[in-house]
Formats: structure tokens, C-alpha cells, sequence
């Protein structure tokens, strides 16, 4: 009997070729193993296990009709294919389909493995995590990743993984990924966290032969498998698999690989479409599904295996090359590399490539929502005076109508919150935009003024904010020179214990207040922050324990954090508040002095500031109420929530550039820059075209153009993958849309001599 | 949910000294570790800080962060001996701490969590070698518990009641869930004692995986192990 088996590569991530040759030969020990593998640096081709080899062209060379007459004719002469390379499946599945001989799956299975919802073993008792389709507008695939705080998996249908925590590496991954697989469509994954745990099985034209329930006990740094714990599978979750098995009509092995989570839940990940390569730690433990599928598929009966432990474990063992294979020589390293040689190259990409449209056909993929993100209600209004003739660009446009109803809307939102003896208010973080025209909106709706400077307090008073309307924050809050106290501001948060004790033994020395609250910011143990006083040790707990009993009556305790919602994630922001609002608890009872202003902020995005916090913020604060029995006050800051969509950038194109057939606008140049939209890179900015018919503004959908900013520096790149439209022109006006806080406050000069 | 168990495996036994059984017998005659408190505000702002320290990290993550392990607490505390009694003043402070002060510790954020949890004493098997070593690393400690004896020693854990009929027991030296199957070899289970969370359960029965444990006794673990193995009783709660 004959046995193919195909992918070798032995290194720290490997093929399951060794192991299914190991258990076959442990099953068979007269069988002839041919090992099949695409490169001769597979170091699983010098397995004493294999009776020959196979070393084929790399993936990019090879002919693949030629390839499947050749395997063809081996399979009709009675010898077995099992293959450990999911596109060599894939390819095989659709070459030689159904073959008998063939232990792989038949395509019409293998495209329902598809990840991430994994509809093939949907009837299995597993949980599939959030996803999110990168064709949706990259306006939601951001709010994706904040609702499940930036803990995120960027992920093809059927191979490849990457983390991303932030936008930048969100659009950085997307890039590579296509670039190396091709793959049309990704996905945005939430991550779940728990043990890594696998189902294994064998099967024979939708007959289950036998099937592992696998827990790692120990893995590498890539996250595979280094030891694990054979066990066996339930009866229930063994008889689900076999119906989801059975109606597939699946042949060969496969692998389901789970997430555990503390509350025992399953969560599938992926199911591959092979045994993976582990497999010989099963038959090491009385389980060879190897040799069970070679049995199903001939009739020859394998030799019983038995069980010498119930888990196993990997090492590496060197093994004598054989004469016909010697080792080439490493690459020549790249000039300046700092490691000689590269990555295991699998020639998978190079697979993917030439077979990709059966594995991802168009009409297969589901329809995301390609349109482009909707504009907000008084944009069109407030944009109504942009015109090519009438305005100068790079300009700032002031959207009042927008602005009006954020700030309403805030307000309205603070006093739905408050409760009898609490009462909810806003503060308006001058940093955020220190235009006068917000400052004017924040005082007439009733919003405190939060200076982090005695500049940005003057500018709050010149703005007619009185000395009682103003928080003042921040490590440089006296900068550049402290004003005489006159009459106290609202309130003072201390950066430090220093800060606290200088300001505790002004006060104890019968100084006047310089605020009717003394607060201190708090960082909280699990946030990598400069500001605040820390409590990550008991000394410096207590030590801020004994300042804050320095406050005298005559002034409120109160206490504060801050931390971007935007960059944090949603929940993960919640969790920071409940934290805190523990911390202020074990001050309050430890000190004695009661927590009565309670001020948070911030930087919500603006979507997550009016949605999901408005909804929970009354909840919150009756929560803070409860457990800080004395709290009055509690005061947000919504920092850029309020004035992120209320200015735009107007920008003139200056340039178009064209593909090579001259059609499709691949880039261009516009007379903004960096130097007005600083922070592009942290989220995307919906931009509009203006329409030089009929005037209308019309939103970029997602495409293959970019937009470049007009300096003379790498990174000015204002716009990745927007579909630019073919009619656009040199000296056309677009809008840059959500730039009205940290892009306005933060712009610089450049380039302008 | 469970997806099913280990096949049973007959690792070869183990030999056991003669004293080792008085060393047993001076084990199970111990309770398990408190901390002190001193009843003054060193201990009070000590507890706070404690219990504030874990809303920080695992309890606000849902109801599978309440029964988390609170991993934390090694990030904070190396494992190491610790003189008794000992103060939550003085615990907070240290940078060692024993398996007894470290299940306190982690005891009482469950308690915090409003999960039940209540001390559990084991009896392990280790190598004659790793307990030699052990010896060697107390013996410049402080006065300390005699905790080892030939391949054998004494260990305390935390047992988390979780789903109302049954145990997870959180190994807080080491940062992991012990598994109720590791009966035989290296770190295995030899005999454990859950104290009942309160005097109404002494005497009553809990499940700890497919083991039954009776509440406020010894139970002899590692002897039980595969004659008293039952057939799996698989859970499908999706």
C-alpha cells in the first residue's frame, strides 16, 4: 500500500505531514510512505518515518494541470493522498474531486468552512466572536474595533491571522494581507480570551471514524502547540459532530480549533480542513485517526494502537539529512539585513494566488454594505457657502448648525443624567479646540470651561466664563505664571501627591482656597498613563490616603480621571470608570473625607459619546451615587465628542493621476497636508467631493485611490482605499470632514516659507 | 460546558518513606492560613487598597471575569516564605509571600466579587529532588510551616464555588486552575480539604470535575482516581 502524504515543513510552526506519517507507520508498518513536500528545506523530509520522497517544484513553477494528470494516476493505480496543506486541499478538492483515493474534502464542504462564522459547523455547540467585513466603511470597521477596545483579529476566509490594536495598524495589516494573499474580502474579529483547545477528527465520506478532544498544556510563542492533554470527546458534542460530518459528506481529517473561556463557553475560530499537526500526540495516547482514515479508505486493518499516556509532548530531535536531499546553502542575506536568512518561505501565497478565485468567487461573497458613511444631518447646510470661487483652501469651515446640535445635545444629555442631589454637568476642554466660537456655545448651554494653563483660563474669562465656570487640570496648570487667587476657580485636580500637598499646606496654613473642589487625578493601576497619582503600591496609596485628610472642610474632595474612550475602547473605558469609582471609595472610607465632585472624561468618539454613552450614563451615575454616598456633583468631559464633526478642511485638488489605461483615478494631490489634519492617521475622516454640476457634496465610498497631501513629507498621506471619482479635476474642491478637534488644535505651519 | 475528559493512564507509583505519613498526619491536624488584622487603619487602608487593586483588573469583565483567577496577584507578589502571623498591613508590604498568604489574598477578592470561596489544603506529590530544593530555599526564610516531607508536600489553594454544586479550586502560587485529573506523577493531587463555606456544609458533598469531595474532611484523591472514576457525564451548555 501506498501513502502520499504532502507537507513536511518540521519547523516550530509545522505541517502535519511528519506526524500523519509517524501514526501511519505505527498503524501500517509495511505500508510504503512517500513524503510529498514543495521545497527541499522542509526538514520533515528526512523523517526515518518516510520510505521515499517527493520534492516537487515550488508552488509558483509547478504546472499544476500536469501535477493533478501525475497524482491522478497514482490515486487510479490504488495508492492514497493525504494532504496537510489546506490550499493543496483546496486545489486537489476541485482537480480531482471526489476521488476515492483523495482523502480530502469535497468542495462544496471546504467552502463552507469559510471563516469567520465557520457556517459548516454551525449546528456544533460553539459560539462564533463579533465580526465585521472589511467591505463595510472603514467609518464602522473604527467603530468595530472601539467597541471591543482595539482587541481585534484581522483575518482572511480561509488562512491567516494578524492582531490589530490600533487604526494605523488596522489599515497597515489590511494592505499586507492582500498583498500576500490576494484574498478580495477580510474580516475584523473580536478577540476572545481563554484556553486554546482543539477538536480533531477522521473522517470517510461523511462517516466519523473517530475524533480528540485536544487541550494545550503548552505552546509556543506563535501559539502553537507544544504539549497537550488527549481527551475524550463528550457524547453530545461527538454526536453534533457527527451530523454537521455526515451532511458535509466530509472525507480526511480536520481540526477544529476552539476557545475556552472562564465561564466554559466554546468559541470556534477555525476549522482546518486536515489533521493538524499535533496529530501523532493523539496516536502517542491510543487515538491514531490517521490510521482510522487509512482503514475507512482501503479496508486494510490497521494495527490497534495503544495508549501510552493520556498527553504528550513535543521536542526537537536532529536527524541525519538523507544522501538524495542535502541542504542547499542559505540565501544570500539581503544587503544590511540584520538576520541572514527569512521566514520559512511555504509558497502558499504563490497557491493563493493562482487558485484563489475558486477558494473566494465573486458571487460568493457576502454583500457587505459598501456605501459610503452617510453625512450628518446640517452638513450639507453648513457646507452650502464652500464653493471653488468663493473660498479660499486650505481653509477651516466653521459648521455651526453641526455644532449647535452637539452641544445641545449634550447639554440635554447632562440633565436627563442627574438625580436629586447629583447633578450632571459638562465641561468643555478648551484644548480640544480653543476656537471662540465653541467657547461661546459651551458658556451659553450652561458647560464649565476645563483650562489646563492660566492661558487657557485667561482665554476661558475672556470668553465670559467666570472664575466658578473653570476646572483647571493638567501637570502644568499654573503655567506660565501662577495668578494671584482672587476668588476661588470651581475646582483644582492635582496632577501628583506633590501637587496635593503643596496645595494641602497652603491650605492648612490659612491660605484662601484657590477652589471650592480639591481633587486628585487618579491612574489607575491597569493604564499605562504619565498623569495622575498612582496607587499602584500600598505605601503610595496611604500616602495619598493621609494628604487628602490635610483638606479642610471649607473646600469639596474630589477626584478625577481621564482617559481616551477612542483609544481604550468602549468597555474597556466602562471598566476604567468602575475602577475608579472603587478607588474613590477606598479614599473616601480610608480618609474620611468624603469624594463629592466626581469628574471623567473623555475623548469619546462622537458616535460612542451620543450612543452607547448617553444610554448608560444615568445608570452610571446612580451607580457612582451609591457607592460614594456623598457625591453631588458629576462632571463630564466629552472633550473631542463635541466638536470633532463640527469643523471641516476645505481642500483644492491639484493634481489627478491616472492609471496606465487613463481611467480610473489612482491618486490625488490636494493643497491640504498633514500640517492641517495632524491626526489622520488615528481614525478615518469622511471626506466629500463637491459635485462641479450640480454642487452637491457627495461622500468618497471605499476604492483603490489615495489622497496626498501637499508637502514634501513621506507620511503626508491625508486618505488611503477611497474610489475617487472618474471625473475629478484639477482645481475641484473637497471637504475634509471630522477634523474639528485634535486635527484643528494641533495644526502647524509648514512649508509655507 | 465540557467537551469531555482524559482517558485514565496507569503512571507507575511512587516510593513512600516511612515518616512520611507522620508528616501527613501533622498536615491534616493544620487549619488553613487567615491573615490578621490589626483593627486599626494600617490594616484597614491595607484591605482597601487590596480589594480596589482587583476592580482595576479582572472583576469588571463580565461573569466569567468574576470567576477568573486573579492572576494579578503574582504580577504583584513573588511566592516565597513568609513569617506567621501575619498582618494585612504587613502582607500588602512584602514581596514574598507563602501559599498560605497568597490564597488569603486570593480568598478574599472572591469573597469581594460576592463568589464563594473558602480555603483549600492539598497534599501533593512532587520529586524527592524539587522538595530537596524547596528545603533549601525555606531553610534561610523565617520561622515557617514545615511544608515538605520526602517527595510530598503541604499546599493551600483557594476552592471558588461556581455553579452551586460545584468546585474549581485556583492554585494562586502558580497562577492556574488545578486540574482535578492530575492524580498521578509530578504536582499531582494526593488528598485535598475544602472548608466548608459556612458551618451549615460541613460534611456536605461537592463535585470538583468528575471527583467528589466531601466538605471540612481529607479526601484521598490520588487512591480514588481510577476505581472511582465515573462514566463521563457530558454538559452541553452552549
Amino acid at each position: 500500500m501506498d501513502v502520499y502524504i504532502s507537507g513536511l515543513h518540521s519547523g516550530p510552526n509545522p505541517s502535519a505531514g511528519v506526524g500523519i506519517a509517524r501514526s501511519l507507520r505505527m498503524a501500517y508498518p509495511e505500508a510504503r510512505l512517500i513524503g510529498v513536500d514543495y521545497l527541499n528545506r522542509s526538514s520533515g523530509i528526512h523523517s526515518p518515518d518516510l520510505d521515499d520522497v517527493w520534492i516537487q517544484p515550488p508552488w509558483s513553477d509547478i504546472d499544476l494541470d500536469d501535477y493533478a494528470r501525475q497524482i491522478r494516476g497514482l490515486l487510479d493505480e490504488g495508492s492514497i493522498w493525504i494532504s496537510s496543506l489546506d490550499l493543496e486541499i483546496w486545489w486537489l478538492s476541485r482537480a480531482l474531486p471526489e476521488h476515492p483515493r483523495l482523502l480530502a474534502p469535497p468542495l462544496t464542504a471546504l467552502r463552507r468552512t469559510r471563516k469567520p462564522a465557520v457556517e459548516a459547523f454551525s449546528a456544533m455547540p460553539f459560539r462564533i466572536a463579533p465580526f465585521i467585513s472589511t467591505r463595510t466603511p472603514d467609518w464602522d470597521l473604527h467603530s468595530f474595533c472601539r467597541k471591543y477596545g482595539w482587541r481585534v483579529w484581522l483575518k482572511g476566509p480561509y488562512y491567516d491571522a494578524i492582531p490589530v490594536m490600533s487604526w494605523a495598524e488596522v489599515q497597515r495589516a489590511s494592505v499586507a494581507f492582500q498583498e500576500t494573499w490576494g484574498a478580495r474580502e477580510l474580516f475584523l474579529q473580536a478577540s476572545v480570551t481563554g484556553y486554546e483547545e482543539s477538536i480533531a477528527f477522521s473522517s470517510f465520506r461523511g462517516t466519523l471514524l473517530d475524533a480528540v478532544y485536544m487541550q494545550k498544556r503548552d505552546i509556543t510563542m506563535e501559539g502553537k502547540t507544544w504539549g497537550g492533554q488527549i481527551n475524550r470527546l463528550a457524547d453530545g458534542v461527538e454526536a453534533a459532530l457527527r451530523d454537521v460530518l455526515r451532511a458535509l459528506q466530509w472525507t480526511g481529517g480536520g481540526e477544529l480549533e476552539l476557545i475556552r473561556d472562564n465561564a466554559d463557553a466554546f468559541w470556534l475560530l477555525e476549522c482546518n480542513p486536515r489533521f493538524p499537526a499535533w496529530i501523532h500526540g493523539a496516536t502517542l495516547c491510543g487515538r491514531n485517526l490517521p490510521g482510522a482514515l487509512v482503514e475507512a479508505a482501503t479496508g486494510n486493518t490497521a494495527r490497534r494502537t495503544d495508549a501510552q499516556s493520556h498527553q504528550f509532548a513535543r521536542i526537537v530531535l536532529e536527524m541525519p539529512v538523507r544522501e538524495q536531499f542535502p541542504l542547499p546553502p542559505l540565501p544570500e542575506p539581503r544587503s544590511g539585513a540584520v538576520r541572514s536568512a527569512g521566514k520559512y518561505p511555504s509558497g502558499m501565497p504563490a497557491l493563493a494566488a493562482r487558485i484563489g478565485d475558486s477558494m473566494d468567487p465573486r458571487e460568493d461573497v457576502p454583500v457587505g454594505n459598501p456605501a459610503p458613511p452617510a453625512i450628518q444631518r446640517f452638513l450639507e447646510s453648513d457646507l452650502a457657502p464652500v464653493t471653488p470661487t468663493g473660498t479660499p483652501t486650505p481653509s477651516w469651515v466653521f459648521l455651526a448648525a453641526t455644532a449647535e446640535e452637539q452641544f445641545a445635545n449634550a447639554a440635554a444629555l447632562a440633565e436627563r443624567a442627574s438625580l436629586p442631589g447629583c447633578t450632571v454637568r459638562i465641561a468643555y476642554s478648551i484644548k480640544t479646540n480653543p476656537d471662540e466660537r465653541f467657547l461661546s456655545l459651551a458658556r451659553s448651554k450652561g458647560f464649565l470651561a476645563e483650562a489646563i494653563s492660566q492661558l487657557e483660563v485667561n482665554k476661558a474669562l475672556a470668553c465670559g466664563f467666570h472664575r466658578d465656570q473653570i476646572i483647571l487640570n493638567g501637570p502644568g496648570k499654573w503655567w506660565p505664571q501662577a495668578v494671584p487667587i482672587a476668588e476661588p476657580i470651581q475646582a483644582i485636580f492635582c496632577d501628583s501627591p506633590e501637587e496635593l500637598e503643596r496645595i494641602a499646606r497652603g491650605l492648612n496654613n490659612g491660605g484662601t482656597p484657590p477652589a471650592h473642589v480639591i481633587g486628585v487625578r487618579l491612574r489607575a493601576p491597569h493604564i499605562a498613563s504619565r498623569f495622575g497619582a498612582s496607587v499602584w503600591s500600598p505605601a503610595e496609596f496611604a500616602r495619598l490616603v493621609d494628604l487628602v485628610r490635610r483638606i479642610p472642610e471649607a473646600v469639596s474632595f474630589g477626584c478625577h480621571y481621564h482617559f481616551p474612550s477612542s483609544a481604550l475602547g468602549i468597555e474597556q473605558w466602562w471598566s476604567l470608570y468602575h475602577s475608579v469609582l472603587r478607588w474613590a471609595r477606598a479614599l473616601d472610607l480610608c480618609s474620611g473625607i468624603r469624594v463629592r465632585t466626581l469628574d471623567v472624561g473623555g475623548g469619546w468618539f462622537p458616535d460612542d459619546f451620543f450612543t452607547d454613552f448617553a444610554e448608560r450614563l444615568a445608570a452610571a451615575v446612580s451607580s457612582a451615587k451609591r457607592i460614594l454616598n456623598h457625591l453631588d456633583e458629576v462632571v463630564i468631559e466629552p472633550g473631542k465628542a463635541l466638536v470633532q464633526p463640527a469643523m471641516a478642511l476645505a481642500v483644492r485638488v491639484l493634481e489627478v493621476r491616472r492609471d496606465a489605461a487613463r481611467a480610473d483615478v489612482r491618486a490625488v494631490v490636494v493643497d491640504g497636508s498633514l500640517a492641517e489634519v495632524p491626526v489622520s492617521h488615528l481614525y478615518p475622516h469622511r471626506i466629500l467631493v463637491r459635485d462641479a454640476w450640480t454642487g452637491r457634496w457627495n461622500p468618497l465610498g471605499k476604492g483603490h485611490g489615495t489622497i496626498l497631501g501637499r508637502i514634501c513629507m513621506e507620511d503626508d498621506i491625508l486618505a488611503h482605499g477611497v474610489k475617487l471619482p472618474r471625473t475629478i479635476r484639477a482645481g475641484d474642491i473637497m471637504t475634509i470632514c471630522d477634523v474639528g478637534a485634535y486635527d484643528r488644535s494641533m495644526a502647524y505651519e509648514f512649508g509655507r516659507g | 460546558m465540557s467537551l469531555g475528559e482524559a482517558e485514565p493512564y496507569p503512571f507507575p507509583q511512587g516510593v513512600l518513606g516511612s515518616d512520611l505519613s507522620e508528616a501527613m498526619a501533622y498536615w491534616k491536624a493544620q487549619s488553613p492560613s487567615y491573615l490578621s488584622h490589626h483593627r486599626a487603619r494600617c490594616c484597614e487602608i491595607a484591605k482597601a487598597w487590596f480589594t480596589a487593586l482587583d476592580y482595576s483588573f479582572d472583576s469588571l469583565q463580565g461573569p466569567a471575569g468574576m470567576i477568573a483567577g486573579p492572576r494579578w496577584i503574582l504580577d504583584r507578589f513573588a511566592w516565597g516564605p513568609s513569617p506567621w502571623p501575619l498582618h494585612w498591613c504587613e502582607a500588602v508590604e512584602s514581596l514574598r509571600l507563602d501559599c498560605g498568604a497568597l490564597s488569603a489574598f486570593a480568598r478574599e477578592i472572591y469573597l469581594q466579587r460576592n463568589v464563594t470561596a473558602a480555603p483549600a489544603q492539598f497534599i501533593q506529590r512532587y520529586s524527592k529532588q524539587a522538595v530537596a530544593s524547596w528545603r533549601s530555599q525555606w531553610a534561610s526564610g523565617l520561622d515557617h510551616f514545615d511544608w515538605l516531607a520526602q517527595d510530598h508536600i503541604y499546599h493551600e489553594t483557594v476552592a471558588v464555588f461556581y455553579d452551586g454544586a460545584g468546585v474549581r479550586i485556583w492554585d494562586p502560587s502558580n497562577g492556574r486552575w488545578i486540574a482535578h485529573d492530575h492524580t498521578k506523577g509530578y504536582g499531582s493531587t494526593v488528598e485535598i480539604k475544602v472548608t466548608p463555606p459556612s458551618p451549615a456544609l460541613d460534611g456536605a458533598v461537592t463535585r470538583w470535575g468528575d471527583r467528589t469531595l466531601r466538605l471540612g474532611a481529607w479526601n484521598n484523591i490520588e487512591d480514588a482516581a481510577v476505581a472511582d472514576r465515573p462514566e463521563r457525564v457530558p454538559a452541553v451548555n452552549p
